[in-house]
Order: structure tokens, then C-alpha cells, then sequence
């Protein structure tokens, strides 16, 4: 149990390292997305010379809570990083000073400010939400799951737009599921995606709701961004697999700002680079995928 | 008078296709800042395959499959450049220190510092520019370099189509210090 509380104080030192890197990020480890684990990894591989999978992350750094504690060499990992020599160290050096996380300190004064301070935006807040709930506009929320997994769907992996008169407004997706603030009684939804099949929805905004809605895979997209963040063990196979779905005739591009094309690849680069364990393949995320019969005829590229 | 209107017509659109063909033979400034960007992660991608290929535990097979797509940055196979992780940097053709890298105990680490570009001569349908950077070697050894990037219009093919693209390959490296 002692060391549970370890792993837990282990964990808020790996997010503020995190941080230390990337700033911006406000999030905890709930919010973690594949690019802020992409960049965690890249972060632990660049100054230990050890790869973590991303299953780990998801398993032990990504739950609220912990049942069990993860494997040692892991967590000497993750001590290393954050400044340890190892785990035994992390675990001696936080005994000795005794010191608890603040958010978990007992009868800390402090968190009856903290607490009343959240009651009160907590209260400001809901008053807030009832007299919009009230008012002329209904919220809807509308939540994607991917049709096999059941699992929503990240906000950055989908552009969502609403039809009206033949135009097409962009809907500002935040962190969460995005919400459609209308009059109208009834919104018709775009809602595209490179890793799915592009869907419209016919959305009752007459009254607040929260809807869920399947979207359909694109296996071959799917595929792919597998192969990109994966290690390669049976390569030869892969490679086999990539012939099948890409066409000859396919024009790969890595694309920058302004979709500014800086690499032109064909079906052969495209395979012999995606089939390679380098950073650059682990970083590539891809933003849009064309299909000429059942085969991909063109498919752009950034580097996360 | 008709022939001397056909010749008007001719001539304008004579100088129309030029003017497109120079238009597109030359990079914008908006193409530049993006290839700027993409030459560093071209050396990033290039020491990272050193780093691969130095894995002792990667297969035969894969590190041979590594060292083609690292040749495939460079414009020329057969150039000869520096052994910068040898310490007396002696001259080595591109496939020979693949090769010996391929064959290390230990997995390099390599990281690329002060990352710097600076284009150097353009001509039609091709840039050539300076690189200069500093290599660090498992956190120990740092070797500060430039290097020439080439970014060439050349005809490409996509199965039975062939297109125009902009390619970018690295160059020649030097040792400052």
C-alpha cells in the first residue's frame, strides 16, 4: 500500500517533468492523448536510452487510480527520469521527508480554502449552466465512439462541421465531447475523420441532450497508424499487408503548414519508410487518406 | 494580317508558359520556411538511423533494410564523409560507416544541438543550402558540423504517372571542431 502512495507521488513527478518540456499542457494524465504519450516516450527514450510501450502509459500512468504496482525496472525507469537513481531511491528520499502530495494532505488549511473555493465555482458554474439550459439556445452534446471498440472518439482525430444551406461551419472541438449550441430544432452534422469513414447526422436540437453516435473505422487508415506506433516484428509480413492496400499509382505526401507538400513518396518509399522502427514513422500522423476503388491513391502525412 | 495575329497569340502565350514555369521552378518564401523545417528533421532522421543500426539486438535483416533508407537521404551513394562518431573524424564512404555502425556492442545515442539552415545558391528548379549543427554522441562527445541540403525539382514516378516534385537530399558534411 506504501508504495501504491509512491507510484502516486512517482506520477505527479513524471507529469510536472512533462511539463517542464511541454508547458501548455494543463491536462493530468486522464487527458493524456496519443500525442502528448507520443511525446512522454520520446521524452523517457531520449534521456534513458529505454522505449516504454504505450500500453504502459495507458495501464499504470493514465488511471485515476492504481490497484497494483507496476514492474520494478519500470518504475526505476520513470525514477531515473524524473531525477532518481532509481525506484528504491525515489521511495527512501520521499520517506525521509515525509511528505504527502498537498492535494491528499489531511487536515491541511490550505485545502478548506482550496475546497470552498471550488464549492463556490462549482455553485457560479451550475447556476450558469441551469440559466443557459433555461434559456432560448439548447445545448447538445454529441459524443463519438468508434463502432467496435465502443470508445469515444479523441476530439483531435475528427473535424466535425454543420450543415446549413448548402455551407459548412467548422464546430470548435475542445478536449472533451463537442457541444452544438443552436436554436434550430434540428442540425445536420458533418463529421470527418482520416482514421473514419465520413458520416452526416441528423441531430433533434430542440432540447438539451447528450447523444452518442458510431462512426465506422477506416480499416486501412487504422491499419496504418497501427504500423506507425508499433515496433516491428514480422516486417516482411507488414510489408505484404501495405502492398495489398496502397495503389500503384499512390502519392504519399508529408505536408506542413498550409498543406505545403516537403515529401513526395511512392508506393515503394512509402512501404520501405513505414516498415522501419525510426522516430520519424512513430511521429507521423496522418490527416487525410483518399481511396481509388479499394485501394489508398493518395494519403498526406504530418510529423506530430 | 491573320498570320501576324497567330504570331501575337504565340508570343503571349510563349511568354505566359514561361513566366508559369518560373513560377513553379522556384521555391516561395512560405515553401522555404517549411523546407527549413523539413531539413532538420532529414539530419534528425538520418542520426536516428545510425542510432538504430548501432542496436546490437536488432535483427540482420532490419538493419541492412535501415541502411537503405539512410542512403536514400543523401544524393549520391557513394559520398564520402566524415567519421564523426570516430574520433579523429577519418573520411568514410556513406556505405562503409553504415556498415561499421551496424556491427557496434553498445546503442548509440545521438541528439542533434543548435540546429541551423541557411539557403546558399538557387537556380532554376534547384536550392542548395548550408546546414550547421552540433552532433552529440551518447551525451559525451559533441562534434559541431555543416552540411549541404539539396532541394531539386525532378521528374518522379508514381506507378504509370510521373510528376514534378520537389526532393530533398543531404549533402557533403564538414567538421568545424
Amino acid at each position: 500500500m506504501a508504495n501504491l502512495y509512491h507510484f502516486h507521488l512517482l506520477k505527479q513527478e513524471i507529469l510536472k517533468s512533462y511539463r517542464a518540456a511541454y508547458p501548455f499542457y494543463k491536462g493530468s494524465f486522464r487527458e493524456f492523448g496519443n500525442k502528448e504519450i507520443a511525446q512522454l516516450l520520446d521524452l523517457v527514450e531520449n534521456d534513458c536510452n529505454e522505449r516504454v510501450s504505450e500500453k504502459w502509459v495507458y495501464t499504470h500512468l493514465k488511471p485515476a487510480e492504481n490497484l497494483r504496482l507496476p514492474r520494478k525496472d519500470m518504475l526505476d525507469i520513470f525514477s531515473r527520469w524524473t531525477g532518481y537513481k532509481d525506484w528504491d531511491e525515489f521511495v527512501f528520499r520521499n520517506e525521509k521527508t515525509g511528505s504527502l502530495p498537498p492535494e491528499i494532505k489531511p487536515g491541511n488549511k490550505k485545502n478548506y480554502l482550496k475546497l470552498l473555493f471550488m464549492g463556490i465555482s462549482a455553485l457560479i458554474i451550475l447556476s450558469v449552466f441551469i440559466a443557459r439550459l433555461t434559456s432560448a439556445g439548447h445545448e447538445v452534446t454529441v459524443c463519438f465512439k468508434d463502432k467496435y471498440t465502443r470508445k469515444t472518439i479523441e476530439t483531435d482525430k475528427f473535424s466535425l462541421y454543420i450543415l446549413e444551406k448548402g455551407h459548412r461551419k467548422k464546430v470548435n472541438v475542445g478536449a472533451n465531447c463537442p457541444v452544438i449550441d443552436t436554436k434550430e430544432q434540428q442540425t445536420i452534422l458533418l463529421v470527418e475523420s482520416p482514421y473514419y469513414k465520413a458520416d452526416t447526422i441528423t441531430v433533434d436540437t430542440g432540447v438539451a441532450a447528450n447523444l452518442e453516435f458510431d462512426l465506422q473505422p477506416d480499416d486501412y487508415a487504422m491499419m496504418l497508424r497501427a504500423y506507425m506506433n508499433s515496433d516491428l516484428d514480422d516486417w516482411n509480413k507488414r510489408k505484404k499487408q501495405l502492398e495489398g492496400i496502397i495503389s500503384e499509382d499512390a502519392v504519399i505526401q508529408e505536408i506542413m503548414f498550409d498543406e505545403i507538400g516537403v515529401e513526395f513518396l511512392n508506393k515503394e518509399e512509402f512501404i520501405s519508410k513505414i516498415t522501419t522502427p525510426s522516430k520519424a514513422v512513430k511521429k507521423m500522423e496522418i490527416v487525410e487518406i483518399k481511396y481509388e476503388g479499394n485501394k489508398i491513391i493518395s494519403l498526406k502525412f504530418i510529423q506530430k | 494580317m491573320k498570320a501576324l495575329y497567330i504570331l501575337l497569340l504565340l508570343t503571349a502565350q510563349l511568354l505566359t508558359a514561361q513566366s508559369a514555369q518560373v513560377r513553379t521552378n522556384t521555391l516561395s518564401a512560405k515553401a522555404a520556411e517549411a523546407y527549413a523545417i523539413k531539413s532538420e528533421s532529414k539530419v534528425n532522421e538520418f542520426y536516428n538511423y545510425i542510432e538504430i543500426l548501432s542496436d546490437p539486438r536488432l535483427k540482420q535483416d532490419m538493419k541492412l533494410h535501415t541502411a537503405k533508407e539512410a542512403m536514400k537521404l543523401f544524393q549520391s551513394e557513394g559520398i564520402v564523409i566524415p567519421n564523426i562518431i570516430d574520433k579523429v573524424h577519418r573520411d568514410i564512404t556513406l556505405a562503409d560507416l553504415l556498415e561499421q555502425i551496424s556491427s557496434y556492442k553498445n546503442k548509440l545515442s545521438i541528439k542533434v544541438n543548435f540546429f541551423n539552415s541557411f539557403p546558399e545558391t538557387k537556380s532554376d528548379g534547384r536550392e542548395d543550402w548550408n546546414l550547421a549543427y552540433e552532433v552529440e554522441i551518447n551525451g559525451r562527445l559533441t562534434v559541431t558540423v555543416t552540411q549541404k541540403f539539396h532541394i531539386v525539382l525532378e521528374d518522379k514516378k508514381f506507378g504509370k504517372t510521373v510528376q514534378k516534385v520537389w526532393n530533398t537530399y543531404l549533402g557533403e558534411i564538414t567538421v568545424i571542431q
